[in-house]
């Protein structure tokens, strides 16, 4: 038997490692939104490391500009510019604290105008690595901090003060999988602002400009350029109110079987937007009301 | 153990893949490392150990890519990597153009197996024709960037062997 085995060892060897993964995926595929404890960790310990290389790769540009320095000038201008250079940085330091803090007031303000939404605030970690799919993973930054917000769980929006950038997919600890709006699988429950029209946002899929597709029934009127896209919390999942997009150019849409299709240019651009808001609990009697009920 | 440096070079390429692709404006693009590694493998250790250290690297592809399946990225090398060590052996893959040819044809059954599998086992997998455009996109990059990604684990290598890669890169 044993010297079977080493005689047809690579055979063995290869049916095991192509077995191997169907059975995870079929174990996978079948639970999703649940991650046993090796993916949670291992998922975490991958989203650490990506934290530490965009961080690493973001400082090489600075460092070899400042290597350059050094071998191009003479002493005396070699201080000088060392001088300048340290009056330079901190004013980028500055400035980056600037928008930082720009960016956290726009986010508490989001939390002031909308009391009624339990958020948790989370940082962008990586983006743009899956070829297929417009996934975001990012960090939440307070889980388990709080007790009067709850965790983030599969299915909750992803927001910020400009508007919605998509929902939660996956949750390990403290890292969660964002699809983002632009996503071809993704689906939000919209009305036109101002107008009463309900539809359906769908994800374009493209890596390139986040952008989206409104469907309204044809039956209705043909919506104005730059009409404001909101979500109107009929999926239950996205609280109700939070903005989308806006009609980019009425007049390239097209019909899509019942339905009016338009391109809409997204809110928020989820390749420059660096934190975000996960909405951990929609209030209970938003979700009745979407239904109609009392 | 010969081929753990390339499982760490193709680590290192995945980790600062998108900063490096932002910095430099292709941020529309990627680059599928892992499959290159797995040709390289497939030319220079076609035995058990090179399969199981493929097979890790699918994992860890897997794991570097939310929003997918575990398990898809290893089944895929693990069945590309079947298949090119039966053709690599015939041919030269240390010249550049038939190592571009190989690398994008390879990418090309990467998407095929993708489609197969998401079809298969991710229930919420919807077919797209982005999902296409985006794995084209990918098998191009890949194919041009193959020779340089070939000579740097072909260096990975080398350094654990305390041996140099002589060989030119666009012979």
């Amino acid at each position: 038997m044993r010297d079977w085995l080493f005689r047809h060892r690579f055979t063995a060897f290869a049916a095991v490692l192509v077995i191997l993964p169907l059975l995870l995926m079929y174990v996978t595929g079948s639970t999703i939104g649940s991650s046993g404890p090796i993916e949670n960790g291992t998922a975490a310990m991958t989203g650490w490391a990506q934290t530490g290389a965009g961080s690493v790769v973001n400082s090489v540009g600075s460092f070899s500009s400042r290597i350059g320095a050094v071998f191009s000038v003479a002493s005396e201008n070699f201080r000088l510019s060392q001088e300048n250079q340290r009056l330079l940085g901190t004013s980028l330091k500055a400035r980056r604290i600037e928008a930082e803090n720009r960016e956290l007031r726009l986010l508490l303000g989001l939390r002031e105008s909308r009391p009624e939404l339990k958020l948790l605030p989370a940082e962008v970690v990586l983006r743009d690595v899956n070829p297929f799919f417009r996934v975001e993973r990012i960090r939440l930054l307070m889980a388990e901090r709080r007790e009067d917000v709850p965790g983030a769980s599969v299915g909750n929006a992803v927001i910020t003060s400009a508007g919605l950038v998509g929902r939660v997919t996956e949750v390990r600890r403290s890292f969660a999988d964002v699809m983002l709006v632009s996503d071809h699988r993704s689906r939000v429950a919209v009305q036109v602002h101002g107008t009463g029209i309900i539809g359906m946002v769908v994800g374009s899929g493209r890596k390139a400009g986040f952008q989206a597709r409104v469907q309204v029934p044809v039956s209705e009127q043909a919506l104005q350029k730059d009409a404001v896209i909101v979500t109107s919390g009929h999926d239950r999942v996205f609280p109700r109110g939070i903005e989308v997009g806006y009609i980019a150019d009425p007049e390239a849409r097209r019909q899509v079987g019942p339905f009016m299709e338009y391109d809409i240019v997204l809110a928020e651009d989820p390749s420059t937007v660096d934190t975000v808001m996960v909405v951990t609990e929609l209030p209970v009697a938003e979700s009745i009301d979407a239904f109609g009920g009392k | 153990m010969r081929n753990v440096f390339v499982l760490i070079a193709v680590f290192v390429c995945m980790m600062i893949q998108v900063p490096v692709l932002t910095l430099v404006g292709l941020t529309t693009f990627s680059v599928d490392a892992p499959l290159v590694a797995m040709l390289y493998i497939a030319s220079t250790g076609p035995g058990v150990v090179g399969m199981v250290i493929v097979s890790l690297m699918g994992l860890l592809t897997d794991l570097f890519m939310p929003g997918g399946l575990p398990g898809m990225q290893m089944e895929i090398l693990v069945v590309l990597f079947l298949l090119a060590r039966m053709v690599v052996s015939r041919l030269q893959l240390n010249r550049t153009l038939p190592l571009i040819i190989v690398v994008f044809v390879s990418s090309l059954v990467s998407l095929g197996l993708f489609m197969l599998l998401s079809v298969i086992f991710d229930r919420g997998y919807q077919h797209s024709s982005t999902v296409v455009t985006g794995g084209l996109a990918q098998a191009l990059l890949t194919a041009l960037l193959s020779p340089l990604l070939f000579k740097l684990f072909g260096v990975a290598d080398g350094r654990f062997h305390h041996r140099r890669d002589t060989r030119s890169l666009f012979v």
